[in-house]
């Protein structure tokens, strides 16, 4: 931090890094400074376009770079484990990309490998730092709609309209259950679910899901519909469907998601979040007979990467804990495994169990 | 058939007659020509309301009047089997109010008393003749969003402002589980919801609850989470059911609203409204290829889908045709609601098809 910037080094320079490249932009507390990918010229080629200042085939050269403050792991899920012990081990302050790993197993070693560290290390879960959710979080902080009850979850799988083709490298590793994991609608889209919905209404007690695990190459456990019950005794629901024919206007991913929260005093409606698919005001709250619309803020999808970055650079200069702590993304983890398992298995299971 | 219009009976003139009643405003098919019902005060006032001059304290007074048609049953849920059964072997036509019954074997013993008859059964669903489920079934049939793949339905209910509250008799013998069949919010409100699914989706496979009991409150379970997988193919469904005691809820009737959301191949169709009007948006919306559209063109009082109920089984009598719900369909939303209470209690997925050998009553 010689200029009183973290300088991070990417460790990843895949599909999604270019999404968290632009939370080194115009960010007073982080300089994006080395990349890491073993693919050849990709460094290089992603040092020159965002100005970093060092290229690395090897991830063990960038650890062993003492100017890297921190890293962001930007891997294949079976690599978050191994790598993150390693960045912590060298002192590195680390922000794992979602999902947290693929097993509870591994889930463990990270949050307890980050309890004994005096780095800071969080997951990166992107939702969380999406404007309308932080929005519609703050609401609910406020009372504005009440205790909560219920929350349903709503996610389209479309044909895109603008926006990115996953390319083949991203693909063929999540084809991989050793690699990615399993079923990708629950493990790896389905984390950011786990985690906006633990965001909002708290940790989750049991988990029910319907789907037979199979589905489309590279996201099988779709179509699914989910069901849970919170500690606090509220519950949700979550449908996934894949719309072959459905236009999803989008810059990014062709999904989208919809968000309903219901309170004892009013409802609370989040409409977009991938893409923009319905057009709609970006939030909406019920309340005593009067819909109200809010639509002052930030809906691209690809700014709550720049926010999540910043959070992660200005914890590390303030010395605060951002979001994921180990402990919350153990949580979120064990919710999606959790719904995964009970699908396989055909029963309710209880997070506690895994 | 005396006369030139069908004469029809009320057994039971509670609080939801008032609605029933509606379908014999200028019925060209029929009119309401006697009611019978065991509370003296009920009687005379709804003789008065609506123009009636026969009434019976009695029902099977009401049974033996050679000069009624057809009958529409409106009691507490246990008398729906033995008073359909005595209905059709006096030879009146039946409109039976939902839910069918408390059981499946109630619902054979229905289904078989039906079949032995030449008059015509059904039971009376009015969900299914509410215009904005109409259209959006319409919608549906035609394509508009391609082949559907997940349901989502929500059942809330809130302070109700401008609308019913349960008279003291409605609410006696809901509060019975041996009258009522108790879990109302799934096998009474439910079976509302249960039917409009499969209107919607076609027939379900299983079924799974997540709720809490509310102690000895027959309305209970409340909130539920249920979720379902129809017997076509991927088809998956949800259906929560919550109650926000502080939420306003606009309405003429029951303090409470019902929304529901198909997502197809192609595009998506929503239900905004039923029984209340709580959003205040257009009742039917449809997105599809990049363009979302409203519809507004129709009658979304929940009144008019009884007027139109009703009307249906007067005319289906006519006609000589098949009004929904037919026994078999009926018992097949009821097989619904049952699993649904079951999976609660059981802490599993439930398939209909495992209640049959059971005897299961809710």
């Amino acid at each position: 931090m010689s200029n009183g910037r973290v300088k991070v080094g990417f460790i990843g320079a895949g599909t999604i890094s270019y999404l968290h490249e632009l939370g080194y932009h115009d960010n007073e507390t982080g300089e994006l400074y080395a990349i890491a990918d073993p693919a050849p010229g990709l460094a290089q080629s992603r040092k020159e376009a965002w100005g970093a200042q060092k290229a690395y085939t090897d991830y063990k050269e960038l650890l062993a770079d003492p100017t890297v403050d921190a890293v962001e792991i930007l891997l294949p899920h079976h690599l978050h484990l191994p790598i993150t012990l390693e960045a912590l081990s060298a002192g590195k302050h680390v922000s794992l990309q979602k999902p947290m790993a693929i097993s509870m197993d591994e889930g463990h070693q990270i949050a307890a490998a980050a309890a004994a560290s005096d780095k800071v290390f969080r997951v990166v879960e992107n939702y969380r730092t999406y404007e309308p959710y932080m929005r519609a979080k703050a609401m609910i902080e406020a009372g504005e709609i009440g205790d909560l009850v219920t929350i349903r979850v709503m996610m389209v799988r479309g044909k895109g309209q603008g926006g990115f083709d996953t390319p083949p490298a991203a693909q063929s590793w999540r084809d991989d259950a050793a690699l990615g994991g399993p079923a990708q609608s629950m493990l790896d889209y389905g984390y950011h679910v786990t985690s906006i919905v633990t965001y909002f209404m708290g940790s989750i007690e049991k988990v029910n899901a319907m789907s037979d695990l199979d589905g489309p190459e590279g996201f099988t456990g779709i179509p699914a519909v989910i069901s849970w019950r919170h500690t606090g005794g509220q519950y949700g629901n979550w449908n996934m469907v894949t719309a072959p024919d459905m236009m999803v206007r989008t810059k990014y991913y062709p999904l989208d998601e919809w968000i309903e929260i219901t309170g004892t005093r009013g409802i609370i409606w989040i409409n977009r979040c991938t893409g923009d698919m319905l057009g709609k005001p970006p939030v909406e709250m019920y309340r005593d007979g009067e819909m109200r619309s809010y639509s002052d803020m930030e809906t691209d999808w690809g700014d709550s990467f720049r926010v999540a970055a910043h959070n992660f650079t200005d914890a590390i200069v303030n010395g605060t804990q951002p979001d994921m702590d180990g402990e919350e993304a153990v949580h979120a983890l064990a919710f999606a495994l959790g719904a995964i398992k009970s699908a396989s298995e055909g029963r309710d299971v209880k997070l506690a169990e895994l | 058939m005396a006369g030139t219009n069908l004469r029809v009976g009320f057994i039971g003139a509670g609080q939801i007659a008032a609605l029933h009643a509606l379908a014999y405003v200028d019925n060209p098919d029929a009119v309401l020509h006697a009611i019978a019902d065991r509370d003296p005060d009920t009687r005379s006032a709804r003789a008065a309301e609506w123009g009636v001059d026969k009434t019976y304290s009695d029902y099977r007074d009401l049974l033996a009047d050679p000069d009624i048609d057809a009958v529409e049953i409106i009691l507490p849920h246990h008398l729906h089997l033995p008073v359909t059964r005595e209905a059709l072997a006096a030879g009146k036509h039946v409109s039976l109010q939902k839910p069918m019954c408390l059981s499946l074997d109630e619902a054979d013993q229905i289904i078989t008393a039906s079949s032995a008859s030449t008059r015509l059964f059904r039971v009376f669903e009015n969900f299914r003749s509410y215009e904005p489920f109409l259209l959006a079934r319409k919608l549906i049939d035609e394509g508009e969003i391609g082949d559907p793949l997940s349901l989502r339905m929500k059942n809330i209910s809130g302070r109700g402002v401008g609308g019913w509250t349960h008279t003291p008799i409605a609410r006696a013998w809901r509060s019975d589980s041996a009258q009522s069949g108790g879990h109302l919010s799934i096998l009474d409100h439910g079976y509302h919801m249960a039917s409009i699914a499969m209107y919607l989706m076609g027939h379900v496979e299983s079924v799974h609850t997540l709720s809490t009991r509310n102690g000895g409150d027959a309305f209970a379970l409340a909130p539920a989470m249920i979720t379902f997988r129809f017997a076509d193919g991927d088809r998956l469904g949800s259906w929560e059911i919550v109650r926000a005691p502080d939420l306003l809820v606009r309405t003429e009737y029951y303090g409470g609203d019902e929304w529901v959301e198909v997502t197809g191949t192609r595009g998506v169709v929503w239900v905004n409204r039923c029984s209340g009007d709580l959003l205040g948006v257009p009742p039917v919306t449809l997105y599809r290829d990049g363009v979302t559209r409203q519809f507004s063109d129709m009658d979304t009082g929940w009144d008019a889908s009884f007027r139109d109920g009703g009307r249906e089984f007067t005319k289906a009598i006519i006609d000589g045709t098949q009004p929904d719900l037919d026994a078999t369909e009926a018992k097949a939303v009821l097989a619904f609601c049952l699993a649904a209470i079951k999976s609660e209690s059981d802490h599993r997925e439930i398939s209909l098809g495992e209640l049959e050998s059971k005897g299961v009553t809710g």
